[in-house]
């Protein structure tokens, strides 16, 4: 075994978790080889003091009474996540019936709708070449439909999107 | 065997001793019964207590948090006994949720600037201050490497628990276990050495 296989191994050579063939041949090796001898036998006087001065606490006689104290607390006030949860719940219950309430409104709104636009209705006449001159001077590339010549998005015969554009709107 | 005692803080449950003949109940018998019997809960409690407690202990280097940690311990031990496996061992069980407690309180926090507090320990009149004084710079030592290492070096080397019993607490492989022990030996023997070496006006051991 070379000394830095041997020394991976020191731990579990100390703690007694190796098999009793791993354990011969690091004893074969600590043997011939001063160095990992001296590496575990430094180890071996840390272990030993540290379970010697740190040894085994007693707690305080009182703790099981604070202990039974707390858990009964516990059980008599719910601790603030569980009411908090039950919050989060109230709160997402009502979420749920309102925006209910508000989805069944708009399906029969759409309904009425559906109802009214069924109704057979003239065609709005409108010159769509007639462009104010307001229009030419605010908007000279304002959008207009290839096929239909119209802008889709203007209200037609309000003049409620005639607005001035940026200055400098004809690049 | 168990006798009610009041206190200040209320009523008391106290163990006494059992009648000479009378079978002791195993640590998972008395697991069982725990989570509806006060009593039994006591005389795990009783059982457990010192090892249980001294490793909090030794994680934080204060009592008034190792108490805290142990309560919340046994707080969530008491909560999740219906959970236990019948092949797990209790001991280990508790030391896992005591040891992820700790861990996990030592994330949160930040670090402790009082002076670490040390029990004191049977020593003569003469050598009590000078053994107290090592024990509180080998705490200082195992407060100094990281939690998850000073865990490990806790159980694996001062409390000389089996390797297997450590990754069955910790959740680790059991070639992770004797990695991590050998690296928490090396943390240690690092601040021990310059301890040694301090103390000794630098002349090496």
């Amino acid at each position: 075994m070379r000394c830095h296989e041997v020394r991976l191994e020191i731990s579990a050579f100390l703690d007694g978790e190796l098999s009793p063939c791993a354990v011969s041949e690091l004893e074969d090796h600590f043997e011939a080889c001063a160095e990992c001898r001296s590496e575990v036998e430094s180890f071996r006087v840390m272990d030993a003091e540290f379970r010697r001065r740190l040894g085994a606490v007693e707690p305080d006689p009182a703790l099981f009474a604070r202990f039974l104290e707390a858990r009964d607390r516990k059980r008599d006030h719910p601790a603030w996540w569980r009411l908090a949860w039950a919050g989060v719940g109230v709160a997402a219950m009502l979420m749920v019936a309102v925006f209910g309430a508000r989805i069944q409104e708009k399906r029969v709104e759409a309904a009425i709708l559906e109802q009214i636009d069924s109704k057979p209705r003239p065609a709005p006449v409108t010159n769509v070449f007639a462009v104010s001159r307001f229009e030419q001077k605010h908007a000279p590339f304002e959008y207009r439909d290839s096929l239909s010549g119209r802008n889709p998005f203007r209200v037609e015969g309000t003049g409620q999107n005639v607005r001035p554009v940026a200055q400098g709107g004809d690049r | 065997m168990i006798e009610m005692g009041g206190s200040a803080s209320g009523a008391v449950l106290r163990p006494v001793a059992a009648p000479p003949g009378a079978a002791q109940s195993t640590l998972g018998e008395l697991a069982k019964r725990a989570s509806t019997d006060d009593l039994a809960f006591r005389e795990l409690y009783d059982r457990i207590k010192r090892p249980v407690y001294t490793f909090l202990f030794r994680m934080v280097g204060h009592m008034g948090e190792a108490e805290e940690l142990m309560q919340e311990t046994l707080l969530k031990v008491h909560r999740n006994l219906s959970r236990l496996n019948s092949e797990e061992s209790f001991l280990g069980w508790t030391f896992s949720i005591a040891r992820n407690t700790a861990i996990s309180h030592l994330r949160k926090k930040r670090p402790r600037v009082e002076p670490i507090e040390e029990v004191a320990e049977p020593a003569s009149a003469f050598s009590e201050h000078a053994a107290a004084e090592v024990s509180v710079d080998l705490q200082r030592i195992l407060l100094r490497i990281p939690p998850r290492y000073r865990s490990i070096f806790i159980l694996g080397v001062i409390e000389q628990r089996e390797y297997a019993d450590i990754a069955r607490m910790s959740g680790k492989s059991l070639a992770a276990v004797k990695t991590d022990i050998h690296r928490a030996r090396e943390m240690v023997r690092e601040q021990w050495l310059r301890l040694r070496d301090g103390k000794s006006g630098g002349n090496g051991v």
